[in-house]
């Protein structure tokens, strides 16, 4: 697996953080991280460069993880993108409504590095 | 005119204190490394206030109030080094154990899962304040210590 570059995307700079080492934990070996505090931030953070992976809290300000992972299938190259929601937002009817925008998979906060693994590894070995 | 919810408004029950202990403890185990136990009372310096709004089937607050040395001791064992406390990573870090404490909390309750929405967390610092909610409903107060870190957690239903 060659190195990847995350895009994490969280309101939360702790959690921005926490997720980045949960990922090292998973044993992706990751070049390089871009951060964005809510959706917009992360719609202008892929203009200027395309990740490998994005990772996206749902409960955020100004364009939340729902809005973004479904503006995001207009853009184009970013299809084929996996993104996977990490939030405390863990209803059904949010796991059923990201999956249909294209998120790749769901975890809900609070997780455990083994978690990360799981929902993770999986998506970027494919690619 | 008459206006139709599209969820039924719940009433809180003997069992919800039960699910705040175990919403916690899941959270502190899972991103702490922490064990918490539900304390009858404790000594606590109200430094730090953690703040999420609850709208919905389920509408109130949940809190955690604690001292400033608390909170700094379980952001840096959320993050796994000292916190950054002018990039305010500290009342960053408590936003976020109550944020997902509230989430865990909700996700107990099959009425209000799917119907009760979270706000983004506040924090406050600073003791000197009283919270106001609507008049009447039910508030549920409970004190935690985990390590040497006691916390008081409070959940305020207005329903």
């Amino acid at each position: 697996m060659s190195p990847i570059c995350a895009l994490i995307i969280d309101d939360s700079s702790v959690m921005r953080k926490i997720v980045e080492r949960s990922l090292r934990q998973a044993g992706l070996d990751i070049s390089e991280v871009m951060e964005a505090g809510n959706g917009l931030e992360a719609l202008a953070a892929i203009e200027l460069k395309k990740p490998d992976l994005i990772l996206s809290d749902i409960n955020m300000p100004a364009m939340n993880g729902l809005e973004f992972v479904k503006k995001l299938q207009d853009v184009p190259g970013m299809k084929d993108v996996p993104v996977v929601m990490i939030t405390t937002e863990a209803s059904e009817s949010h796991v059923v409504e990201a999956l249909s925008y294209g998120a790749k998979g769901y975890i809900r906060k609070p997780f455990t590095p083994e978690q990360v693994k799981e929902h993770v590894l999986p998506l970027v070995v494919k690619k | 005119m008459s206006v139709k919810t599209a969820f039924t408004v719940v009433k809180p029950n003997t069992e919800w204190a039960g699910h705040v202990q175990e919403a916690l403890h899941e959270v502190f185990e899972m991103m702490l490394g922490m064990q918490a136990s539900r304390v009858e009372d404790v000594v606590i310096a109200p430094e730090m206030t953690a703040i999420v709004g609850l709208a919905g089937s389920l509408c109130g607050l949940f809190s955690i109030r604690c001292s400033r040395a608390t909170a700094v001791k379980l952001a840096t064992r959320m993050l796994g080094i000292e916190p950054d406390e002018k990039a305010g990573e500290v009342m960053d870090a408590l936003g976020e154990v109550c944020n997902m404490v509230a989430g865990s909390f909700k996700s107990r309750i099959p009425l209000i899962a799917d119907t009760c929405m979270l706000s983004v967390p506040t924090t406050i610092s600073g003791a000197d304040y009283h919270v106001h909610p609507l008049r009447g409903g039910q508030r549920y107060e409970m004190f935690f210590q985990c390590e040497d870190c006691p916390m008081q957690i409070i959940l305020h239903v207005n329903n």
